[in-house]
């Protein structure tokens, strides 16, 4: 196997859709007159974003316990 | 959108900008450590998991030009862009998958131009491979002006810098974890491009009401440029007659030219996707890449055109979402009954802007700065590839060591670049001869699929058959276009330089038209040819062509992982689309 294959892509998948949504969920949450569609589409969709990473990050960590 | 409306980021924009920027570099800074010869910096060691090339297979042809183009002919011709996909890509993905990769990935060849010499001789591998060379680090240029434009028309961002920057920043991890640092990064891409344009459909669908309310505004589109009501949201029903349909070609010239000569040429022979589904770990893995390809493919129309669609409805509806285009003086532009013309290459981006609020806007923009960067990195660390071992190591140092060769590849990936910058340079100063050289790449790629075919189906096909088919068939395509014209243009690089003989309703027409006839003339030429020449021993053609090479065996993976079953999924999935939208 070579080193290419034993570093798995989903671990800074999920480490940087954690780190965005983040960023993504603070921005709706503390920026005023954020939500020009009448939803808070940054908090849902940093949320999203987070829970997504979550599982991939979990993924990773899974295939790493293998 | 002129300078006087540029956009203003927020910190929150700019901080995830930030983070995905630091992701790249740090993913090639990891990898560095695991290239230590040339086959893992420009082969990846062929050690990638289906499901990974798979993503880089779609990411690496998902160029900021599709993304932003295909909202483009979303607002201009409707559901029919995706015509693009539908049969103008998933069907060519499942065949390369299923027919050509037991000969790609079973011949041990390291490139596309290496399986033409291994199949047929020298003198086809060294024109495809220069042709191939060049082709892909203009189209990078071109690709990287385009970026560097649309966003300084969109955040006022100083052209030099956006180009320079995003040039940087893909050859920084690419010279650092060669194409495994590419494909990884074509992954996150993918995501990136998903997770940035979902939100942009659904907040643009509820707006307007659904797609029954984008159907009802569309209806205006439609009739006020004379066509039936529903034109914009039906893909085959006004296919009859190119006069019928927005897209300007009948259904003849668009099955035959785009989803057959246009779409295999690409999917199956252009070593930008095909060397994604080579750096796979098995037969198995590289022959389900393009089909595990398909699936998302198959779905990109709702993420790339329905944004245009919505952005022209919102427009006709009095929403001026796309700005008009300008002339040098800063005025609208108008055609010929003095209507505004739209600048339907902002589409996409005035959506974004329209509805992401911060750090949603910096999520789509990097999610645009992605889809370029994806498309960069495509093609540099193919044309590094081809580079090495084609030209290189084909014709100048045949005997050295495996270190020198890697040397070579990285001082490649740094010409690839350079070269890159160059092309967007030029085609900033001299519009005219990118669209020359444009036409010059279509001319050469459209009979490139018929050589393969018969050189994978029919033993019998010799080097000097597929070599001289493919010239017949580049001329062919030359003097097809010099002697035909799409309506409303002039002679010149539209075609009709050698006399405008035939008139097309639309420049699509003309271009599908062209490939046909190329393809045709390369099929009958290399057949002919080769008919006259001596074919080479079968001993030599063992793992190339059909009935010389072992059927691939797909049971390392269960029943439903196979190749075969997932492509039977691909095809129910699509009639299924095409049914609904018909």
């Amino acid at each position: 196997m070579s080193g290419a294959a034993k570093f798995d892509v989903r671990a800074p998948l999920g480490a940087l859709f954690i780190l965005l949504g983040a960023i993504v969920a603070v921005a709706g949450v503390t920026t005023p007159g954020a939500h020009p569609t009448g939803i808070a589409i940054a908090t849902v969709w940093g949320g999203v974003m987070i829970a997504f990473g979550a599982v991939v990050s979990a993924l990773a960590w899974r295939a790493r316990g293998r | 959108m002129n300078s006087a409306t540029v956009t203003a980021l927020s910190t929150a924009d700019w901080a995830v900008m930030a983070c995905y920027f630091a992701f790249v570099i740090g993913i090639g800074v990891v990898l560095r450590r695991s290239v230590s010869s040339s086959d893992d910096f420009l082969l990846s060691g062929r050690s990638m998991p289906a499901w990974v090339s798979a993503l880089a297979f779609l990411s690496a042809n998902l160029g900021a030009q599709e993304v932003i183009g295909m909202g483009a002919s979303g607002a201009k011709y409707g559901i029919a862009t995706s015509h693009f996909y539908w049969i103008g890509a998933v069907p060519a993905m499942l065949f390369v998958g299923l027919f050509m990769m037991p000969f790609y990935y079973g011949s041990k060849a390291r490139s596309v131009p290496e399986y033409l010499r291994l199949r047929f001789d020298e003198k086809t591998r060294g024109l495809n491979a220069v042709s191939f060379a060049v082709m892909t680090v203009f189209s990078s240029g071109i690709s990287m002006y385009a970026m560097g434009k649309l966003f300084n028309l969109l955040l006022g961002w100083n052209l030099d810098v956006a180009m320079l920057a995003s040039a940087g920043i893909v050859l920084a991890y690419t010279l650092l974890g060669g194409l495994t640092s590419a494909i990884y990064n074509e992954v996150l891409q993918f995501f990136l491009i998903v997770f940035g344009f979902a939100p942009l459909v659904w907040l643009g669908l509820r707006d307007v009401g659904g797609w029954s309310g984008l159907t009802a505004k569309l209806q205006t589109v439609a009739t006020s440029q004379g066509f039936a009501s529903d034109a914009w949201v039906r893909s085959w029903h006004h296919m009859g007659t190119a006069a019928a349909n927005p897209v300007g070609v009948e259904w003849f010239g668009l099955v035959a030219g785009l989803g057959f000569v246009l779409s295999f040429g690409y999917w199956c022979t252009d070593f930008l996707v095909v060397q994604r589904a080579m750096a796979a770990e098995s037969m198995t893995a590289a022959r389900r890449t393009p089909v595990i390809a398909a699936f998302p493919k198959m779905l990109f129309p709702f993420l790339v055109i329905l944004p245009g669609m919505l952005a022209i409805a919102m427009t006709a509806s009095g929403g001026n979402v796309i700005p008009p285009k300008f002339d040098a003086a800063g005025k609208p532009l108008l055609d010929a009954l003095g209507r505004t013309v739209l600048d339907f290459d902002l589409a996409t981006p005035a959506l974004l802007v329209k509805y992401f609020p911060a750090g949603m806007l910096g999520l789509g923009l990097t999610a645009l700065l992605a889809s370029f960067m994806s498309g960069m990195a495509g093609n540099v660390t193919a044309f590094n590839t081809v580079v090495t071992y084609d030209l290189y190591q084909g014709y100048v140092n045949k005997t050295a060591s495996d270190r020198h060769y890697l040397n070579v590849a990285r001082l490649t990936t740094v010409i690839g670049i350079l070269v890159s910058i160059a092309a967007a340079y030029i085609a900033a100063a001299f519009n005219n001869i990118m669209d020359v050289l444009q036409l010059v790449f279509a001319f050469v790629n459209a009979p490139l699929f018929a050589t393969f075919a018969l050189g994978m189906f029919w033993k019998r096909t010799t080097g000097h058959g597929a070599f001289s088919g493919l010239l017949a068939g580049t001329l062919a395509a030359a003097v097809h276009h010099g002697l035909s014209l799409p309506a409303g243009a002039v002679a010149g690089v539209k075609g009709g330089y050698l006399g405008a003989v035939v008139h097309y309703p639309s420049e699509l027409a003309q271009t599908f038209w062209t490939a046909i006839l190329a393809w045709s003339t390369c099929f009958v030429v290399t057949a002919a040819v080769s008919l006259m020449t001596a074919p080479k021993p079968e001993a030599e053609l063992r793992g190339l062509v059909l009935g010389l090479t072992p059927k691939p065996n797909d049971e390392d993976v269960s029943w439903w992982q196979r190749p075969t079953t997932l492509a039977i999924v691909v095809v129910a999935c699509l009639v299924g689309l095409n049914v609904v939208f018909w």
